[in-house]
Parts: C-alpha cells; structure tokens; sequence
C-alpha cells in the first residue's frame, strides 16, 4: 500500500522542523570585525568634515581673496596706478593716453592701436620700428622708418606717447611678462 | 544610541544564518558561503553610507549574495578551468539544515530533497520559508514576477511531496 502524498500544510510543518545553521564563530568574528573596522574608519577624525570646519575653510579663503584684492592699495604701487595719482615729467605713458584696445602680433612683430581718433601701427623690421599713424579718416598722420634707438620725438605730440607704448610692447620691456612663451595648452581636469 | 557597528552586529545575529543558509545554495562549501556573506555585508555597509549606515533591508542583502555568489562562480569555473589537473573533495557531512529534532525521518528526507531541488526552485523556497519574505519581495531579489515566484514555490512544494513519498514508500517496501 502507497502511503499517502503529504499535504501542503504537512510538508510546511515537516520543512519548519528544519532550521538554517548559524555562522561558525570565526565568520561570525570576522565579520563583526570586519564591521568595527568600517564604523572606527568612518567615525575617524578628518574622514568627515564638520560644518564648522567647512566655514572656518571658507573663512580663511575669503580673508585671502579680501586680501589679494586690496593689496595694490597697501602694497608697492604699480604703474597705472603711480601714473594716475602722481604724473610726471618721468612719466613714459599718461593714464589718459593708454592704448584702450592694444593688440600684439608676435610672429609679425606688429604692435597696434586702434581709437576714436586714429590707428597706430608699430612694427618691427630688423633694427627699424616702422610707424604708421592714420587718422580717423584713414588719412597718413606719419608714416617712417626709424632706427630702434631713436626716440620717438618726430611723431606728431598727440600720438607720441601711444607710439611710445608700443615699441615699448615690441621690445618687451614694458608687457614682455604677461606675454606666454608657450602655446596655450588644453586644461587638464584631474579626475577625482 | 547604538552605534552602526553594534546595530549591524545586532541585524547579524538574527539574520545570519538565513543569510548563510542563501548563500550554500551559490558556493561549494560552507566556508566559500560565509565568505560570501561578508563579501555582500562590505558591499551592503558602503551602499547604506547616503542612509546612516543603518542595517539594509534583507530582501537588498540576498540580492546581493546572489549578485557576489554569481561573480564568485564566473571567477571558480575560470579558476578550474586553469587547474583541472587539482582533485577537489567534497565535505559530504557539510548539510544546509539542521533538523529541529532528533531521528525526525521527514526532516531528514526533506533536507536532502531540498538541497536538489532546481537552482529557481531552491531560492524561492528558501526566500520564502526561510528567508521569511513575501513573493513581492522575492520577486524584486530574484527580478521575477511575484506570480512566477508563487508558482515556483507551489511547484517546489509538489516535488518535495513528491520526494518524501517516494522515499518513505522504498524504505517501507524495503523494511
């Protein structure tokens, strides 16, 4: 005689008289070991930045930055700002007179200016600066060459100091550092 | 307050051995199953760093002992493949489930039944039975649908019947 198949209820109850065994006691402490190290890691002093650190940081940054800015008015004077509070006979270049929208051609040599008033046009040939100043009109205010040791006192008064700043451009000696010696280069973003 | 490590060392206590006993089911051994456990505990501690560290939910957990049991088996078979020439013996003691009582005959056939049912047979079952979670959630661990899951735990309990009755049948016509 077959013995009868057991019911769903019968094999449930048979199944509940088995139970899952426990972890061995050494996994159970390598991994509690494994968790204490975790939360010490986490709960570490510098792993985790408090708001109050955040705005003493931010505090610090600021206080630089603040610095940084006023510096021309504490520090040594620079050029422009001499140049607008103390002019001078010394001075090479009035305020007033600085080149608003100056370019520079490195590989041409050529220094321009371009105003209201006039275009200005400096280059440097050899152990000539060729000058070529026009009019709003377009028409030659001056148009020579002269040696690079000469001065520039043959250009007409207004545009002198303009002129000036120019060949001071093409010989370095006033923007030589602001000029990049290299090609500029794609930024590199470090990844995090 | 307690602190994670302590609320994570309490969640471990209870649900250890149901973690264990899921995790048999993806490895070869007892000590390849804990170690699968505290592979997927590690995994579960950073994954609840945006929650406080506060202990995961369990269905999350065996879905992730199924994700590490997987990852563990791909490395193994490329790691045989590589040493076929090593003989791996088998703890033929090593058992799943202990039975409650002593000399329980069902328990003991049912133990054996269980640990050869199908691979999705044997996960929803042990979700179920011994993992304690509903079919929704078994179908989110398992990514079936909740009724796939109901109808594989019906199908399962069919075979054990099925099992049980015919080994107790043999040993009745033996005795």
């Amino acid at each position: 005689m077959k013995p009868p198949e057991p019911n769903a209820t019968e094999l449930e109850s048979a199944l509940a008289r088995l139970m899952p065994p426990a972890l061995s006691p050494r996994a159970q402490e390598d991994i509690e070991s494994m968790l204490e190290q975790l939360a010490n890691s986490q709960a570490r002093p510098g792993s985790h930045v408090s708001p109050q650190r955040w705005f003493l940081g931010a505090g610090i940054a600021a206080s630089i930055g603040a610095l940084i800015s006023l510096w021309p008015l504490f520090g040594s004077k620079s050029e422009p700002q001499l140049l607008a509070t103390a002019p001078s006979a010394s001075s090479l270049v009035r305020e007033s007179s600085l080149p608003l929208s100056g370019t520079y051609q490195q590989q041409e040599n050529l220094a321009t200016y371009s105003g209201a008033d006039g275009r200005v046009q400096v280059r440097s040939v050899g152990e000539e600066i060729s000058i070529l100043v026009l009019s709003a009109t377009g028409e030659a205010l001056f148009d020579q060459k002269l040696p690079a040791t000469d001065s520039s006192d043959s250009v007409p008064a207004a545009w002198r100091d303009r002129v000036d700043h120019l060949r001071r451009t093409l010989d370095g000696t006033h923007v030589s550092s602001t000029i990049p010696s290299r090609e500029p280069q794609p930024r590199a973003v470090p990844r995090p | 307050m307690t602190s994670p490590a302590n609320a994570w060392k309490q969640w471990l206590a209870e649900n250890g051995p149901r973690l264990l006993l899921f995790a048999r089911g993806w490895s070869n051994s007892r000590q390849d199953a804990e170690d699968l456990v505290q592979d997927a505990i590690l995994r579960m501690w950073h994954h609840q760093a945006d929650k406080g560290y506060t202990p995961p939910d369990l269905p999350l957990v065996f879905s992730t002992i199924r994700f590490c049991g997987l990852n563990h088996h791909r490395s193994e078979s490329r790691r045989r493949k590589r040493e076929e020439s090593v003989i791996y013996l088998n703890d033929f003691q090593d058992v799943w489930l202990d039975p409650v009582l002593e000399d329980d005959e069902d328990a003991l056939i049912l133990r054996d039944a269980v640990q050869h049912l199908s691979e999705k047979l044997r996960e929803v079952v042990m979700l179920k039975f011994w993992g304690g979670l509903t079919f929704l959630q078994i179908s989110e661990t398992l990514a079936i649908s909740p009724n796939t899951a109901a109808s594989r735990y019906r199908y399962a309990l069919e075979q054990l019947a099925h099992e049980l009755r015919r080994i107790k049948q043999d040993r009745h016509e033996t005795a």
